[in-house]
């Protein structure tokens, strides 16, 4: 009887030490909170997609969101306001003799936030709906031809939000 | 010590003498304090929790049992702060399996109980979970109280008491417990229950443990 006992505490303790710290990192394959997704499309063909060379700066920071030859990116969108005004510049660098010299154009995205528990680890997250942008041309004119929302709810990374034709 | 042997069952003896050969038992209330909790709540700065636990013999080996507790608990946790707070009852019986010599009243047991527990959570501060580093962190700190929150759950428990001298046991048992229903708050989620204890992600699971001092009465004998 007692070997028996301690047989099942053994086993009760065991289940005890698995149940702790089981759930305490936030897994990567866990939705949190959504970046913006956009992809790039040649203006002359709208079909096709089209690569780019995109240095991303929000209007109030300094860092840059390097983006080299994609056609989709993902970029970030303020979670404590309704507003994210990034610096969109093609061909960094390049001068403006060439065929596509470097242009800025700034994008203004609206928004509203709703902020939704996800778990102990993963704490919360902010998704946003209700998206309009505004685009505004820097002084060497617009690089970008057409803009359009596909999505005004970005609940998750799985959809195009945004298209940009260039 | 009374023994049995040497008595012929065929001639029936008197009332008296019955009751003096007899192995009676002792019947009646045990009752006692979850050491580990005051302890804790000494050691632990997130934590201050009671608990008192009672049973009473009903048969042989069964016992009717009892918790009672109160606890609130700081759950600091990687991505928000929170803090529960509430009591719980736990009412079930135990099974003692243990066979004791005459004249002893230890006990190996195995339990069921179905567990209460009304609680509020009041989430302190949080951060909003983001894959991309690129804006700085989005810590809020407006604390939000989600009240009116409760839980039931079955629980297995296993355990001992033993008497230590006259009537003064120290138990020890491990609790494995199984969420039934569960009132979540709107906007959040249950962290710590009091009684269940922590809440795991995806798993209606849940643990415990106590150590308990505690008295026993004796109010009849049989």
């Amino acid at each position: 009887m007692i070997k028996k006992s301690i047989l099942i505490f053994s086993l009760l303790a065991l289940v005890l030490f698995l149940a702790c710290e089981r759930d305490d990192i936030c897994a990567e394959s866990t939705p949190t909170t959504p970046q913006l997704v956009i992809q790039f499309f040649d203006a002359d063909n709208i079909s096709d997609s089209k690569p780019i060379n995109l240095d991303l700066i929000e209007v109030e920071r300094e860092d840059t969101l390097f983006f080299t030859g994609d056609t989709l990116i993902r970029i970030p969108l303020k979670t404590n306001t309704e507003s994210t005004q990034f610096r969109f510049t093609k061909n960094r660098g390049i001068d403006a003799t060439a065929e596509e010299p470097e242009n800025e154009d700034i994008i203004t995205f609206n928004y509203t936030t709703n902020e939704v528990y996800i778990s102990r680890a993963c704490g919360f997250k902010v998704t946003y709906d209700d998206l309009s942008l505004i685009n505004t041309n820097g002084p060497d004119g617009r690089w970008i031809e057409d803009i359009t929302i596909n999505s005004e709810s970005i609940l998750d990374e799985n959809t195009t939000h945004v298209s940009i034709y260039h | 010590m009374a023994q049995e042997s040497g008595i012929d069952a065929e001639k029936p003896l008197n009332a008296e003498q019955d009751s003096l050969l007899q192995r009676t038992q002792r019947y009646g209330l045990r009752v006692g304090l979850d050491l580990s909790k005051p302890l804790r709540s000494f050691l632990d700065d997130n934590y201050t929790g009671l608990e008192i636990m009672g049973d009473f013999r009903i048969k042989n080996n069964y016992y009717i049992a009892a918790e009672l507790g109160n606890e609130t608990k700081d759950s600091d946790e990687t991505n928000f702060n929170a803090t529960s707070k509430g009591s719980y009852i736990k009412a079930g019986f135990n099974y003692n399996a243990y066979n004791n010599w005459y004249g002893m009243s230890n006990l190996i047991y195995v339990g069921l109980r179905a567990g209460f527990s009304t609680f509020s959570q009041e989430l302190n501060n949080y951060t909003i979970y983001t894959t991309n580093p690129y804006f700085d962190e989005d810590f809020r700190t407006d604390s939000r109280e989600f009240s009116g929150l409760n839980a039931t759950w079955l629980e297995v428990q296993i355990g001992m008491q033993v008497e230590l001298f006259n009537n003064l046991y120290l138990g020890l048992n491990l609790q494995l417990k199984r969420m039934i229903t569960e009132k979540e708050p709107e906007g959040f989620g249950n962290v710590y229950i009091p009684g269940f204890n922590k809440v795991t992600t995806d798993s209606p699971f849940g643990v415990g443990y106590g150590y308990t001092l505690s008295y026993f009465i004796p109010i009849f004998k049989r």
